[in-house]
């Protein structure tokens, strides 16, 4: 089973971003930051997954989960979606986290979860 | 020394300690203005950006986008001929001297803006704190 899952309209737009940066894969990851504990991070890469990466491919693009943000992001869905038409971004529907910033950017984990 | 000034509003008085120096408008990059005259085509009937703000958020103000077809009369209107955005007197004591940017990076499409009355923001720009 795979890790996180990805809607129809978040793989449109992944393929959309990543064919105008010139991009094959999106890195995501969580790390420390923001009012809530924890951020989602986004790094294009060049090229493909390796082997004993964690990812999922539509087309011609990968989607790869960092490592260390396994555990944090097992169960989520991603979409893309806005919270009124003036902001539109890459969401997360996270079974994990115990509270988020108003605008989602920024959420607390629960502390049963590690990065290991 | 602090230029203290007090505006009346319909929620009674605010104080705000910005600098009368600052003039009572704010400032629209192009990818804003490419994006408002966009998003105000769609919605149509003769309908502008209104930028407001009020009390919430995680730091303690946030702003508020919407659409809007009615002047009021203490409305601050910025019109460049093809768009326009409108904030009211009060909200503007706010965020005079910004400027409303329209981002558009990986993770997500959306309009901040950069206030220098703003003391912290929140992660996603949406919630500011100030000096009271």
């Amino acid at each position: 089973m795979n890790i996180i899952s990805i809607t129809v309209e978040a793989w449109d737009k992944i393929h959309e971003k990543l064919e105008a940066q010139n991009s094959i894969s999106v890195l995501i990851g969580v790390k420390p930051s923001g009012c809530n504990g924890f951020r989602y991070t986004f790094e294009l890469l060049p090229d493909k997954p390796m082997d004993d990466d964690i990812y999922l491919k539509d087309k011609n693009h990968y989607v790869i989960i960092d490592k260390s943000a396994k555990n944090y992001l097992q169960g989520s869905e991603l979409y893309w979606d806005g919270l009124d038409s003036f902001s539109k971004r890459f969401m997360f529907r996270n079974p994990n986290i115990t509270s988020e910033c108003g605008c989602k950017e920024s959420f607390s984990i629960n502390s049963n979860i590690s990065s290991s | 020394m602090t230029n203290k000034k007090i505006i009346e509003s319909d929620c009674g008085n605010v104080t705000i300690l910005a600098g009368d120096d600052i003039p009572n408008k704010i400032f629209i990059d192009d990818a804003a203005k490419n994006q408002i005259e966009k998003l105000c085509k769609d919605e149509g009937d003769n309908s502008f950006l209104r930028i407001a703000v009020m009390g919430g958020g995680c730091s303690g103000f946030q702003y508020l986008f919407g659409f809007d077809n009615e002047l009021d009369d203490n409305d601050i209107i910025n019109d460049w001929g093809s768009g326009r955005v409108v904030v009211d007197n009060i909200s503007m004591q706010f965020i005079k001297g910004s400027t409303l940017h329209f981002l558009n990076d990986f993770n997500g499409e959306y309009f901040q803006i950069e206030n220098s009355l703003a003391k912290s923001q929140c992660g996603c720009g949406n919630s500011f704190s100030m000096d009271m």
